[in-house]
């Protein structure tokens, strides 16, 4: 349902402020959303002045800086630091992003951490991706077959079939796409989103799957797919340089070719 | 222990839209105001065919500068929700998805809509 404001328990209000340690000569300003679910209190926006000369490069050492020597209850994801684990995306000065592979001095000026957009908050900057994962289930992100696999070999694929599938098996279903749609904010019940549509596409594209018709069949259907309006933002904030937008489209063609075969 | 119940991330007060985004909102909003602006321009087409005193009124009233520029700034409105128009139809064709030419083609779709404005205002002077 499209709500443009936030409900009252999730206004969020001014929090605690952090100056730097004395003697510091690079600060950084750090704002991070912090919600508290042992407290009746709404969440707020505390503030850290951070030395840089102490930090890491990345946005998430900045955090784990926080965690480690200012406010050790700060809680978020994180695990592989190389933006193959898709755990720490998050909401960075606006655009959705994974933190461990976004430089610092890519920001001017303040930084802003928010968790990823319209989703409900577990923790701090821990979103529930519960319903996420839920849609990624779905689509049955698993070979279909219905011949069996050869007798002494695997199911191989040439070079041009494997190539299919670049650009779509890179995505680590950190969901910033999906939590940057406005569309996905507005229907998320029913409208699957960029990540996972992009990963239906990945199973549709892939040369040794055999359910192609009954995976376009569950497609076609007025939210889960056709809710995109190619607003782009899923395309834009891609960390892994990926093309979800794109992605939609094609099975949106299939959709047609197969209606017109 | 009951659960509290948990916050809404913040959304629309937070994202920072990117162009596109922007112009995908855009595009929806201007295509409202000219289901409106046509409404207008029906009742204003009644009223031209009242008769002589009312084409002129209805006459001296768009010539208001106010109403004039209201006026071509619906018809720039017009050509570029047009023009955004033809972008959704090579967007469902498969193409235009490149990322590095997102903003070129919203540039693009500006000018044509300039252009197109343009070449209607030489229509109109040539034509009075």
């Amino acid at each position: 349902m499209v709500e443009f404001t936030l409900p009252k328990n999730s206004v969020v209000k001014k929090g605690k402020f952090f100056s730097a340690p004395k003697g510091a000569t690079r600060v950084k300003r750090v704002e991070v959303y912090r919600w508290d679910p042992d407290t009746d209190e709404n969440p707020r926006i505390d503030c850290y002045d951070i030395d840089l000369d102490q930090c890491g490069e990345m946005v998430l050492d900045l955090i784990l800086k926080i965690k480690d020597d200012i406010d050790s209850s700060l809680t978020f994801r994180r695990s592989c630091r190389e933006g193959v684990c898709g755990s720490c995306s998050m909401n960075v000065n606006g655009k959705n992003t994974l933190v461990c592979i976004k430089a610092i001095s890519e920001y001017k000026g303040m930084i802003k951490i928010f968790p990823l957009p319209h989703m409900d908050v577990i923790k701090d900057l821990v979103a529930d991706m519960t319903h996420f994962y839920a849609q990624y289930a779905s689509i049955k992100p698993w070979l279909e077959t219905l011949t069996p696999p050869p007798a002494d070999s695997e199911r191989l694929q040439s070079v041009e079939e494997r190539k299919q599938l670049d650009g779509l098996y890179e995505c680590v279903l950190c969901a910033c796409c999906s939590t940057s749609c406005p569309s996905y904010w507005w229907n998320s019940e029913k409208y699957l989103g960029p990540a996972v549509l992009l990963q239906a596409h990945r199973w549709l594209s892939d040369s040794r799957d055999e359910h192609t018709g009954e995976r376009l069949d569950d497609l076609q259907d007025p939210f889960k797919l056709y809710r995109c309006h190619t607003i782009m933002n899923c395309t834009d904030t891609c960390p892994k340089g990926l093309n979800p937008a794109k992605a939609i489209a094609e099975i949106k063609k299939m959709l047609l070719v197969r209606q017109e075969g | 222990m009951q659960q509290r119940k948990r916050p809404l991330s913040p959304h629309l007060q937070v994202y920072k839209l990117p162009l596109t985004g922007m112009v995908s909102i855009m595009h929806r909003m201007m295509g409202v105001l000219l289901t409106a602006g046509l409404v207008l321009f029906v009742i204003s087409l009644a009223i031209i065919q009242c008769g002589a005193s009312s084409f002129e009124s209805m006459q001296s009233l768009i010539q208001q500068p106010l109403i004039g520029i209201a006026l071509w700034l619906m018809i720039y409105a017009l050509f570029f929700h047009l023009c955004h128009g033809v972008r959704h139809l090579i967007w469902d064709a498969g193409e235009g998805y490149e990322k590095a030419l997102m903003n070129y083609y919203i540039l693009l779709e500006m000018f044509a809509a300039i252009a197109l404005t343009f070449l209607s205002f030489l229509f109109v002077q040539v034509g009075s």
